[in-house]
């Protein structure tokens, strides 16, 4: 008796201490698999579940379904997406030891074909060490009798396949991950001007007992302090322009992170405006307006914006843009109908970094010389009357010569005139008139225009003019 | 012995048209890969990139493409940086698949993930079966840049068909897209061993 209680009590010792060793063998993750056949890619649940099932018969232990789903929405990770680190970070935390996933390429249930690619992952490492593509077809009979399968069926026979064929990774001891790796790194911004602060966020895989983590601008070191398990920390570089990397040193070994660019240069701009006249220093703008504007120099441009204001400062017209600027257009004051006044054009480029380039240039504009209001009437001693009207430009009128001719073409006479509006009075028999009126400012614009205008009676030019008397 | 005689032509016939339907219609222009520049080259870790998809019908081919050439370099033995953490740092560089790789992001791929190559490359092609004669077809332009010099190391083209592994009446023939890209897949990484990218060979 005394012996079998010593063998018994063995045998429970035995099992006791091995027990850990067992119970901790092979964990596979089974993600959800990604569905290809539709579009936009999605996953199929159905399938996925059918997987672990059958891994799970065949005697793995497998974590899958709400527990992995839960775990993923707690981290606010999409299962729709493809594999990545924040997911094989899930995986750790579920104690998994290998993650499968795939893709679902082909499923065609006319033809009978289906087709999935699977892979395995090791956890935490994230390497992917296996992988296999599995496929349905119709196997090739002579005369092509009783071919083909189900949807079903095909899946049942590639999840059979899966489940004989799928790795199997033993874990006898606790995994602990190694050193730091890096979830996530980032600074904002990545351009900036001298002197400008630098946020620097690092987040680690896992949980780590350091409190800081040290990294370096140009040799210049950086220590990042743990805030809510990740690490956090601020630059302001000092540095002249240029690109600089930001690495960290890990077990002597140099790990390049990203860059950091310093940009304390405004971008180089240039502005082309053809269509301009020159009069003494104003340059006017009589008609249409070719811009031209670009980057004399390559540069990572944010946004540009190009205006033209009026004196009050409203926008006339407003083009803009993000990225490079290049601009090649006519801009035709007369369709945006603007009136005659002095304008500002401004161009504004802005780069990443902050810095600005603005380009101006002033301007007037003008219509060409407009025709004045020509009229003829008799007047009450029965003289003929020509009536000119005024003109309103910026620039003065020099030069006003006035022909007069019969219906036929017949010169009658001719007139100069030093300002408007005026009337000149002559006499005449002929109830229509051909007058010619040529027009000259001090810049050089000139007016000509032929009018052919009725003489109207004393009686008519009073009723226009709003005097009615009794005749 | 009339009736034999009328089995014994319908075998012939058989035999005649089976013949027929054996021969490739096209013989010149069967499948292959082909690999046009070599460099030798010993990385250690590649990045596959998401493929450009030039196909109208499927707008996941690029996808489908990309994870079989992943498939078949894990199968090969090489550690390959997983896809989602490569869509990541494009995202992140603004730049989209098969355009100019900039440089930031090699140097980035290999002094923080030691990768040494990087794959990509586009689908010209991409038809599943459609039933009758018309099989299963691929073309891909697939080529490998050195993280090192920033070159590309080789430039490949995969152009088969499911007839291609005919071996008599239909036998052999590959209906499955999936498992024709899994063999010329194959084929690839095999003709890439041997044109000498050598870690490959290692493991």
């Amino acid at each position: 008796m005394k012996i079998k209680k010593i063998k018994l009590f063995f045998l429970f010792a035995i099992w006791f201490f091995l027990f850990p060793f067992f119970t901790v063998n092979a964990q596979i993750v089974v993600f959800p698999i990604r569905d290809l056949t539709t579009f936009p890619p999605g996953i199929d649940l159905k399938l996925s579940s059918e997987i672990a099932v059958a891994l799970k018969n065949r005697g793995s232990i497998v974590i899958s379904g709400d527990k992995l789903y839960e775990k993923l929405g707690e981290k606010g990770i999409f299962a729709t997406g493809r594999l990545n680190i924040p997911k094989i970070t899930v995986a750790y935390e579920l104690n998994g030891a290998t993650a499968l996933w795939g893709t679902k390429i082909e499923v065609d249930k006319k033809k009978h074909l289906y087709g999935l690619v699977l892979f395995a992952t090791s956890i935490p490492e994230g390497k992917t060490f296996w992988s296999k593509v599995f496929y349905y077809q119709p196997e090739e009979r002579f005369l092509d009798i009783g071919n083909g399968f189900s949807i079903k069926e095909m899946q049942n026979y590639i999840v059979s396949q899966i489940s004989a064929l799928f790795p199997e990774r033993m874990m006898l001891q606790e995994k602990k991950v190694s050193g730091l790796h890096i979830e996530h790194f980032s600074i904002t911004p990545r351009y900036v001007r001298t002197g400008e602060p630098v946020s620097i966020l690092l987040k680690p895989t896992g949980k780590l007992a350091r409190q800081e983590v040290v990294i370096h601008v140009d040799g210049k070191s950086i220590v990042l302090r743990k805030i809510d398990g990740d690490y956090e920390g601020l630059y302001l570089p000092r540095l002249k322009d240029g690109k600089y990397p930001v690495y960290m040193i890990l077990n002597g070994k140099k790990i390049y992170l990203d860059e950091l660019t310093v940009d304390n240069k405004p971008p180089a701009v240039y502005l082309e405006l053809k269509g301009f006249k020159k009069f003494g220093k104003i340059d006017y703008l009589p008609g249409k307006l070719f811009i031209n504007a670009g980057l004399k120099e390559p540069d990572s441009i944010l946004h540009w914006n190009l205006m033209i204001e009026n004196e009050d400062g409203d926008v006339v017209f407003k083009k803009f843009g993000y990225g490079a600027p290049i601009l090649s257009f006519n801009w035709n004051p007369l369709k945006a109908n603007i009136s005659q006044g002095i304008y500002e054009m401004k161009f504004i480029v802005t780069d990443i970094a902050g810095n600005k380039a603005v380009l101006k240039k002033r301007f007037y504009y003008f219509y060409d010389i407009p025709a004045p209001k020509l009229k003829i009437y008799r007047d009450e001693k029965g003289n003929t009357v020509l009536f000119i009207g005024e003109v309103k430009i910026p620039t003065e009128i020099e030069k006003i010569k006035i022909m007069v001719y019969s219906p036929k073409g017949y010169p009658i006479g001719k007139s100069e005139l030093n300002s408007l509006p005026a009337e000149i009075t002559f006499k005449t028999k002929y109830n229509g008139l051909k007058v010619r009126v040529f027009m000259e400012d001090s810049i050089g614009n000139k007016l000509e225009k032929i009018y052919e205008p009725k003489v109207k009676s004393y009686k008519d030019i009073m009723e226009e003019r709003g005097w009615v008397e009794d005749f | 012995m009339k009736t034999s005689k009328i089995f014994a032509l319908l075998f012939c016939l058989i035999f005649i048209l089976g013949g027929c339907a054996s021969s490739p219609v096209n013989g010149g222009d069967k499948g292959y890969v082909k690999i046009f520049r070599k460099e030798k080259i010993d990385p250690c870790k590649v990045a596959v990139m998401p493929f450009k998809n030039e196909v109208k019908t499927d707008a996941n081919a690029g996808e489908k493409v990309a994870n079989i050439v992943y498939s078949a370099f894990v199968s090969a033995g090489v550690d390959v940086v997983l896809p989602g953490e490569v869509n990541n740092l494009m995202v992140g560089r603004h730049f989209f698949p098969y355009q100019n790789i900039p440089d930031t992001f090699l140097l980035f791929l290999r002094n923080n993930m030691g990768v040494g190559l990087v794959v990509a490359g586009r689908v010209i092609e991409y038809k599943p079966y459609g039933g009758g004669s018309r099989y299963p077809e691929i073309k891909i332009w697939i080529e490998g840049i050195s993280t090192k010099t920033g070159r590309r190391v080789f430039t490949g083209y995969i152009v088969h068909r499911g007839d291609d592994y005919r071996k008599i009446l239909e036998f052999g023939v590959v209906k499955s897209v999936a498992r024709l890209l899994f063999v010329s897949t194959d084929e690839l990484v095999k003709k890439l061993q041997e044109a000498g990218i050598k870690c490959l060979e290692k493991r």
